[in-house]
């Protein structure tokens, strides 16, 4: 499980995150919703270690990951936006050299690879000899979330991991998330896209401005806060409303 | 595909190999393949070709050094070879230094591993020093054997320099990261970028001027008697290390004289890699750390940025030259790149930061005056900066950023060439001339005459009309091409040739018209027959066909 106690984070003057408490038990996947710049990334990075909080404290299953980041790092898998990997490495060499940091043997690496493969119809051909620069960003993306979950984590983070995937992948890794939260995973899934969230989590928070507004399921929220979707709900709390009569009025002026 | 899910969980995770084994390892790749390679068995071959060529001229360069070792003095010869080595290959190391710990993406793919940034400096250091070993290596071969013919030398010669080189590898990589480290810790993202950029355009200087310097250096009766070590010329590492191989291989009568510098060498080297690594080794997480809340941080920023660029485009004389919309937006785009990028930053700065050096060569030559040798390299130095605009554009048709140029290609433009005109001149306007300028009062300031101020004046006309050269290759565009496409070594040495024999032709034909008298009329000549290329090269470009985007 996750626990988040005070979690603040400054850019200068900039309060990126702010005070966010917040609890994410195990076997759920969990929706973080918010608008751009509603301290969703950085408050996964600093769950995952990657930043240092100005205040406040993390826990991964009750392990603290500013006190023992390395014990914390064992126990989470990270999708990051960005999908980053090293170019210059074959889709396998960069897996067994992740693998290989979470002390996993190549002997032991290479079957779990090989389900991955296979899970998502990756060409074992490309995996092993085309470098990553050359991946298409669908092929790059299943590397990273492979990358992820190679090692078997307890606490799984997802930023935007959809982003490239094509439909009949992006069913699997759906899929793929509801058997990992029934096995007892924890599961934060970070997104913009409103009906993915709402299909796959059983839970959603919304953020904005730094500050946890809301979390519980969607169905209890749009109750509470007399909404009829998800979309609906998210608007009316990040204060987006009337978006619909300013893309019409902005059209007409821009037709005219 | 639930079931495949379920079986790869059944799997328990089992023995550990060592991260720092796994990180040396990732690191060493990463250095040797760089971003080039998009097949990686394709290019195995060429890498290592690659290779074995740079270790090949290295063998040739350290021939150099060699061929004074006959009745030298073995400490003398000692010193010479470190000097080489240190220069050359740390400059290699700083370059390869940047690259490997600024990897922008680094952060994301390894800071939420369970490996510590101490674990990976360490890593990425041994593999900085394991290169450094291997270029020095090659440099000092025919030393090795040449060192045996030296004054006093023994065998020991041999264990006691290959000690003293990896000694002295080790110190320059420890050094090169402690000041990168140490600009990481105090220094934002983008400070550190143009840090970097200066550093190590300086260190371009550095090993141009140390080519100069090190023959005349080794002429000093100092170097000549070693027993006359002055307290400056403790200040230079290579006689630390060069004195370590000689008290350890020779049999010298004033041996003692040795122990301070050898001492030294082992000291500064400890003491180096204990603040690179220990010492400051946590604020290379902290560092990456700062890397990764970059994004963050640059909201501050409140000033608008361009706002200068916008407002100068629209006064003359800029407004006159970039008539054009395209071309001003070309133009823009241009200076933007090249005062903001990091990457066009690196590679283009320290490539032409030793054209500014011509003035300090020619004083170091001894040509001064109005002596027609003097104005012949005066007329060549300031026509050379030809190369300045084939270089920029070369590096300014390639960015990380390359698929940005699809706007090029969905935009209703008749033809490329507003877009090439734009880039060149604002390489003429923020490059080229300001180069000119100042090597020209350099020279000025060095012969303490104004002579050299009117011998720049056709260098001022050629090199608009040179820039042009870059137009007739094809069809240009502004950062349009994948970075790696820039690493064609037949292109710049062809581009070398090029402004070599230009430079060649109208530095040696102004001094000489100077000499005889008629300097106005070479002038005037001049003119006319640059208009006349000109005219001639934008003719030859409107022929070339707007492509379009290539796969």
């Amino acid at each position: 499980m996750i626990s988040i106690q005070g979690l603040t984070k400054r850019f200068g003057a900039q309060t990126a995150v702010d005070h966010l408490s917040w609890e994410v038990p195990p076997g759920m996947i969990v929706g973080l919703l918010g608008p751009n710049g509603a301290g969703k990334t950085t408050t996964l990075k600093m769950v995952t270690g990657m930043l240092q909080p100005d205040e406040g404290t993390a826990l991964i299953c009750g392990v603290n990951v500013s006190t023992h980041p390395m014990e914390a790092k064992r126990l989470l898998g990270f999708v990051p936006d960005s999908g980053a990997v090293y170019e210059s490495l074959t889709g396998l060499e960069f897996l067994l050299m992740i693998g290989a940091l979470y002390g996993i043997h190549e002997d032991e690496a290479r079957p779990r690879i090989r389900q991955f493969l296979d899970f998502f119809e990756l060409d074992e051909q490309t995996l092993t000899t085309k470098l990553l620069g050359a991946y298409s960003k669908g092929m790059r993306r299943r590397v990273v979330i492979t990358a992820a979950l190679l090692h078997n984590p307890k606490v799984v983070l997802l930023d935007e991991p959809l982003d490239g995937l094509d439909a009949n992948a992006a069913v699997g890794f759906k899929a793929l998330l509801e058997t990992l939260a029934r096995e007892g995973k924890t599961i934060v899934y970070s997104s913009h896209v409103l009906d993915v969230v709402e299909r796959v989590c059983n839970r959603v928070a919304i953020m904005a401005q730094g500050k946890l507004l809301v979390e519980g399921s969607p169905q209890e929220l749009q109750q509470q806060h007399g909404a009829d979707t998800l979309e609906q709900l998210f608007t009316q709390l990040t204060g987006l409303g009337g978006l619909e009569a300013r893309a019409e009025s902005f059209a007409k002026n821009m037709l005219s | 595909m639930s079931t495949a899910a379920e079986s790869i969980l059944d799997m328990p995770a089992s023995r550990a190999p060592s991260p720092a084994k796994v990180l040396r390892q990732l690191f060493w790749t990463l250095l040797f393949r760089g971003r080039a390679a998009q097949q990686a068995g394709a290019q195995k071959t060429r890498r290592q070709m690659g290779l074995g060529l740079t270790l090949l001229i290295y063998a040739m360069v350290g021939l150099l050094p060699a061929l004074f070792a006959q009745n030298v003095d073995l400490f003398v010869f000692a010193c010479t070879l470190h000097g080489f080595t240190f220069m050359f290959a740390s400059l290699t190391l700083a370059s390869s230094a940047g690259t490997m710990l600024f990897m922008k993406e680094e952060a994301e793919i390894l800071l939420h591993r369970p490996v510590t940034p101490q674990q990976m400096l360490r890593a990425k250091c041994a593999v900085l020093a394991g290169f450094a070993l291997m270029l020095a290596l090659a440099l000092n071969l025919a030393g090795f054997v040449a060192g045996l013919g030296c004054k006093g030398a023994t065998w020991r010669f041999i264990p006691a320099h290959l000690f003293s080189m990896a000694l002295l590898m080790l110190f320059s990589a420890s050094s090169i990261v402690l000041v990168y480290n140490a600009c990481l810790k105090w220094f934002g993202r983008e400070r550190l970028d143009n840090l970097l950029t200066t550093l190590q355009s300086l260190l371009t200087v550095v090993m141009v001027l140390g080519g100069q310097i090190m023959p005349r250096l080794l002429q000093l009766d100092a170097f000549k008697h070693f027993d006359h070590i002055s307290g400056w010329m403790l200040a230079l590492p290579p006689l630390w290390f060069g004195a370590l191989d000689a008290l350890i291989s020779s049999s010298m009568p004033n041996a003692a004289t040795l122990w301070l510098p050898a001492g030294l060498a082992v000291a500064a080297t400890a003491v180096t890699s204990w603040l690179a690594l220990e010492k400051l080794g946590g604020a290379y997480g902290q560092g990456l750390m700062n890397l990764n809340e970059s994004a963050g941080a640059s909201k501050e920023r409140t000033k608008p940025r361009g706002v200068w660029l916008a407002a100068i485009v629209k006064l003359p004389p800029l407004r006159w030259w970039l008539r054009d919309p395209v071309e001003r937006e070309s133009f823009k785009l241009t200076t933007a790149y090249l005062f903001r990028d990091r990457e066009i930053k690196l590679r283009l700065y320290p490539g032409i930061a030793p054209l500014l050096i011509m003035p300090l060569v020619m004083l170091f030559s001894g040509v001064r005056g109005s002596d027609e040798a003097a104005m012949m390299m005066q007329g060549f130095a300031t026509c050379f900066l030809g190369m300045v605009s084939l270089q920029a554009m070369m590096f300014l048709g390639c960015s990380e950023h390359w698929r940005a140029a699809a706007f090029f290609y969905v935009a209703p433009l008749r033809h490329w060439t507003p877009l090439f005109h734009g880039s060149r001149k604002a390489v003429i306007f923020w490059l080229s001339y300001p180069v000119l300028i100042l090597q020209t009062a350099l020279i000025c300031g060095l012969q303490r005459s104004w002579t050299p101020l009117m011998l720049s004046l056709p260098a001022l006309m050629f090199l608009p009309t040179f820039s042009l050269v870059t137009g007739l290759m094809g069809q240009w565009l502004p950062l349009s091409k994948p970075s790696e496409d820039v690493k064609n070594t037949a292109a710049g040495c062809l581009m070398m040739g090029c402004s070599m024999a230009a430079a060649g032709i109208i530095g040696g034909l102004s001094s000489w018209m100077w000499h005889i008298g008629h300097f106005g009329l070479f002038l005037a000549l001049e003119a006319v027959v640059m208009l006349g290329a000109t005219v001639l090269m934008k003719y030859l470009m409107r022929d070339t066909p707007w492509v379009a985007q290539p796969e």
